[in-house]
């Protein structure tokens, strides 16, 4: 039986090659997205599935509730806090604290560059990262021992076989030896935590005495809980732990599962989307281009079984039940989707190193994965139900008396639902086009925005510890390159966060309150090259040796203190006090999305992670250059990755969304139009009696072009003013999450209806042109 | 075999009912071969398609077989249609995706004859109508008296006792017609019940009944002999 429905199927679909082609695209293209969205989906959710205690591992972290109320999350806790923990709580049946951190190996006349962690030795018992060799997990206990990952090993060694080896590190002119004490498998890239080595937290610790402060940003604490214990109840225990220590500090301590880390964070408090944004934004998008893909399906199947619909007239006079012809017709449909499926598949192979560039995914495909089988099933009858239900309970309703009567069959019942297809189908594009313009619009507005400072012409480069000890002479000759100003060493990249300190005191402090305050270490050249917008005082001098122990506040911390005269008044920063000199204002020290943080600048040499060369003539790529050859001279080990300002990827990652939202639109657009255009060519075949008459009536070609463009017109106006609101809504929160955001451009939802409409109509125009400008003595015989 | 008791069909527009049949009552039994005729619009073809379910009188009793067929459910009709009925269409109806052969199968593979039962029961059809050479023809490759046998060959595949004729000779010129109606007989002499409708005097003939249809009345019924 399903042979013979098959074979009738294929001889259809070859015989309707427009029809086939049309549908087995659309249904390919909805199928690729689906199944991409899909993967990326799975590969989020299958992150750190491979420990072994996956359910019961949890990062302790702390809610720092800030002096205005703010609230924000702070993952690096005292490393003192483990005793605490442990003898407070014994539901934590381990504790392991991990402190990541780059170092410097060399090899010879060679040196790398690797990134990995400090960690205590139970670090391999809770997490489940496979030996390679070394075998036992107390690898990490000694001082001067190292474990390394299999890449590192190769790149070291060139061998994996490197137990007791020694690797060497390097730390500014000071040599160190570790031994090898095992080689771990690379991490998977689907872990949270990422790393080459593994150092003992012990050595750590004993090279940073600070990091036992109450209060201290540390190490990250895991936390392996034991079975079957109540969470609740333990974030109720732990809650106050370090408030009890210093009540001021203010911090309230909760378990972060494992599981949720890659999709949730904290901001302000409150937890937020953070993977889970991207699942929903791709598993949104994907589904509503596999539903226009669906639609067009449908829509293009409803309008051909006209023609059909007599077969089935026939058939049910032969004998045959509705749901035989339901049956045949889902037949052919999932014919249909497995061919567009197999197409699909082709496809994902080919686009996902493309999806994985452009969207940092780390997707990977294999059919051996059975996930992905399950997927790529799901997918397949997902879709060939979706379409192929509607058209087929159409088709098995066809009454064989009217058919066999040879009425010309209309489906006026139908074409009602069939606008309202078409009109859901361009809603989705235009909602898309519109918000993707409105991230647009954010971006350049926070690029361009006047965040208190300079922010043109402005070149970050990464400080390192060979550029910090050469900090005099490498300024002396950047500045003799014509064209540069200035050059200033900062921990502070405007606008991108800083260090936050809560050891400041001022007088008429509440010697009890502990408050937050983002401190930034600089030097004499940082105001030449960001030009603060200083409202009182001066900036810092070589004419005032005092200057060395004196800071600049703004107008926020200002008010936290309590100083309306500021200029001349002391507080001290993390035990340096000293005099304020000078007040600036409206100076963004973390981002656009926040509000205005109390900000304090210090003539300090701690933790400058950047040098910021601010140019007055040139251009940058002419510049860069002459930096480079600076740089070499200084830094001959590093590569030199220098960046424009303004080309610094969006604090927000605006990027990935409006791409993401613009690369959704076009396939959106594109599957739209293609399904328009199709049925356009079904409308105008089955008006090829009206088209000629007219025409021998008088019309001329391009009235006819007009009356057909008239009925399209009207759908898409109907979509546009479902979508406007539905964009407008969407715009209003997207920015609403913006601390300083854009007023809502009114300009895109023009740009947005009017490119819809024009390629809508494009799309059409031919059809209509086709079927416009044919002989009507030619329309009129063939009927 | 077929009873009709005060069958009416009219529609129902705004303010006025339009009558299509009104009153039928005919008793057709098993191995005649009736001829209903009668003027465009006299309600010729609505009374065949009531007798063969695909439409249903607006009132009265119709019992096929001595079964109450105006109560049949869907599933029953199908039924009807599957074991007891064939059609045959003035304008074919053949399935035009299909060869000669598959569109005779179909009405078997709804039945759900099987495989090699079927093979068989179609090659006695294409035999029987010389039609084997051209059995993997698609009918838009065939004339159109070859496309009706092809037609018939599908209605009496599935052995019916009933076979509905509604003008089958209308779209034919007269030699081919006479082929039909000459097989029609013969159908006939092998004792299936045909109802045919047709305009043609001269093939009503090959029938031994004629039933004339005026405004929706039984105008006369004569048998002869």
């Amino acid at each position: 039986m399903i042979r013979n429905f098959l074979k009738t199927s294929v001889r259809f679909l070859m015989r309707n090659k427009t029809y086939s082609l049309l549908n087995f695209l659309c249904l390919s293209f909805g199928q690729t997205c689906a199944i991409i969205a899909a993967l990326y989906i799975l590969n989020i959710f299958s992150y750190d599935k491979f420990h072994k205690n996956y359910d019961r591992l949890y990062q302790v972290e702390a809610i720092v509730t800030f002096f205005n109320g703010d609230r924000f999350l702070k993952e690096p806790l005292s490393a003192s806090l483990v005793g605490d923990l442990n003898a407070n709580v014994p539901e934590l049946e381990a504790i392991t604290r991990v402190v990541p951190g780059g170092l410097n190996f060399i090899n010879g006349d060679r040196s790398f560059t690797e990134q990995g962690i400090y960690a205590d030795d139970n670090f391999l018992n809770i997490f489940s990262f496979p030996m390679a060799s070394g075998g036992n997990s107390n690898e990490i206990s000694e001082l001067n021992t190292i474990v390394i990952s299999e890449r590192m090993a190769l790149k070291l060694f060139e061998t994996t076989d490197c137990i007791g080896k020694t690797a060497v590190i390097k730390d500014n002119e000071k040599q160190e030896a570790y031994k090898i004490t095992g080689v771990i498998r690379n991490v998977p890239s689907q872990s949270l935590l990422q790393f080459d080595f593994i150092i003992p937290l012990s050595k750590f610790l004993a090279g940073n005495p600070l990091a036992n402060e109450t209060g201290a940003s540390s190490c990250h604490y895991w936390a392996l809980v034991s079975e079957n214990s109540d969470i609740t109840k333990i974030n109720n225990k732990i809650r106050d732990l370090i408030k009890n220590q210093e009540t001021t500090l203010n911090q309230e301590l909760f378990l972060f599962p494992l599981r949720e880390k890659i999709l949730y964070n904290y901001a302000g408090g409150r937890r937020v989307w953070d993977g889970m944004q991207y699942v929903v934004i791709f598993g949104c998008i994907a589904f509503a281009i596999l539903l226009i893909a669906c639609f067009n399906f449908i829509n293009l199947a409803v309008a051909m079984n006209i023609k059909r619909y007599r077969e089935a007239g026939i058939k049910k006079v032969a004998g045959a039940s509705r749901s035989a012809i339901i049956f045949q017709y889902l037949t052919e449909t999932f014919v249909i989707t497995a061919i567009s499926l197999l197409f699909s598949i082709i496809l994902v192979r080919l686009l996902i190193p493309l999806v994985n560039s452009q969207f940092n995914a780390g997707i990977s495909f294999t059919i051996a994965d059975f996930r992905v089988v399950l997927i790529l099933a799901a997918i397949m009858i997902s879709t060939g139900i979706l379409s192929g239900l509607l058209p087929a309970l159409y088709l098995s309703s066809s009454n064989p008396l009217s058919v066999l009567k040879g009425e010309i069959v209309k489906s006026h019942s139908y074409s009602f639902f069939r606008q309202s297809l078409i009109v859901f189908q361009f809603v989705i594009p235009v909602v898309l086009i519109i918000f993707m313009m409105i991230i647009k619009t954010q971006d350049n507005y926070m690029r361009d925005y006047d965040m208190g400072f300079q922010n043109d012409k402005l070149i970050v480069i990464g400080n390192t510890r060979n550029l910090e000890a050469h900090e005099g002479s490498l300024k002396t000759d950047l500045l003799s390159i014509p064209g540069i100003e200035a050059v200033s060493f900062t921990n502070c990249i405007p606008a991108r966060g800083t260090t936050v300190s809560n050891e400041v005191t001022w007088t008429g402090k509440d010697a009890s309150e502990k408050l937050h305050f983002w401190c930034i270490n600089t030097d004499y050249q940082y105001n030449t090259a960001i030009n603060l917008n200083i409202t009182d005082g001066r900036y810092f001098s070589y004419s005032f040796p005092s200057d060395s122990a004196s800071f600049l506040i703004n107008d926020i911390a200002a008010g936290v203190f309590e100083y309306d005269e500021p200029l001349g008044k002391t507080i001290s920063v993390d035990g340096k006090e000293g005099t304020i000199i000078g007040v600036f204002k409206d100076f963004h020290s973390v981002d656009l999305a926040g509000p205005f943080a109390p900000t304090i600048i210090s003539l300090s040499p701690a933790c400058r992670n950047n040098i910021l060369i601010r140019f007055s003539s040139g251009t940058y790529s002419s510049l860069k250059d002459k930096i480079r050859d600076v740089y070499i001279r200084y830094e001959p080990e590093m590569s030199f990755a220098p960046t424009l300002y303004k080309d610094l990827p969006s604090y927000s990652n605006l990027d990935m969304s409006s791409d993401l939202a613009g690369t959704a639109c076009f396939i959106a657009l594109l599957l739209a139009c293609l399904g328009l255009s199709g049925l356009a060519s079904f409308s105008a075949s089955s008006r090829t009696k009206e088209i000629g008459i007219r025409k021998t009536n008088g019309a001329t070609t391009l009235s006819v072009i007009k009356l057909l463009g008239i009925g399209y017109t009207r759908w898409l106006i109907i979509s546009f003013i479902i979508a406007l609101p539905i964009a407008f809504l969407l715009g209003r929160i997207f920015l609403m999450r913006f601390y300083f955001h854009s007023p809502l451009p009114l300009w895109v939802f023009v740009a947005g209806v009017c490119i819809t409409y024009t390629i809508a109509l494009l799309s059409v125009s031919v059809q209509s042109w086709r079927a416009a400008s044919r002989n009507p003595v030619e329309a009129l015989r063939y009927e | 075999m077929i009873s009709l008791k005060n069958i009416y069909k009219y529609y129902d527009s705004k303010f006025q009912r339009t009558f299509v049949l009104k009153d039928i009552d005919l008793e057709i039994s098993e191995g005649e071969f009736v001829t209903i005729m009668g003027p465009s619009g006299a309600g010729k073809s609505t009374l065949l398609n009531i007798i063969g379910m695909l439409d249903e009188p607006s009132e009265g009793e119709y019992y096929f077989l001595d079964q109450p067929a105006h109560k049949l459910n869907e599933k029953k009709k199908v039924e009807f249609h599957r074991n007891f009925v064939g059609f045959i269409f003035q304008a074919f109806h053949l399935i035009d995706e299909m060869t000669v052969y598959e569109n005779i199968e179909t009405p078997l593979i709804y039945k759900g004859v099987k495989s090699k039962e079927r093979q068989g029961l179609v090659a006695d059809m294409l035999d029987r109508f010389n039609m084997v050479a051209k059995k993997d023809l698609f009918p838009a490759q065939l004339s159109g008296g070859q496309q009706q046998l092809v037609g018939i060959a599908r209605a009496i595949v599935g052995k019916p006792k009933l076979l509905l004729a509604d003008e089958p000779t209308g779209n034919l010129h007269s030699d081919q017609g006479k082929q039909i109606m000459e097989l029609l007989s013969q159908l006939n002499s092998e004792g299936i019940t045909i109802i045919q409708v047709t305009h043609n005097e001269e093939f009503a003939k090959y029938s031994r009944r004629i039933i004339r249809l005026t405004d929706g009345l039984i105008s006369s019924d004569n048998i002869s002999n």
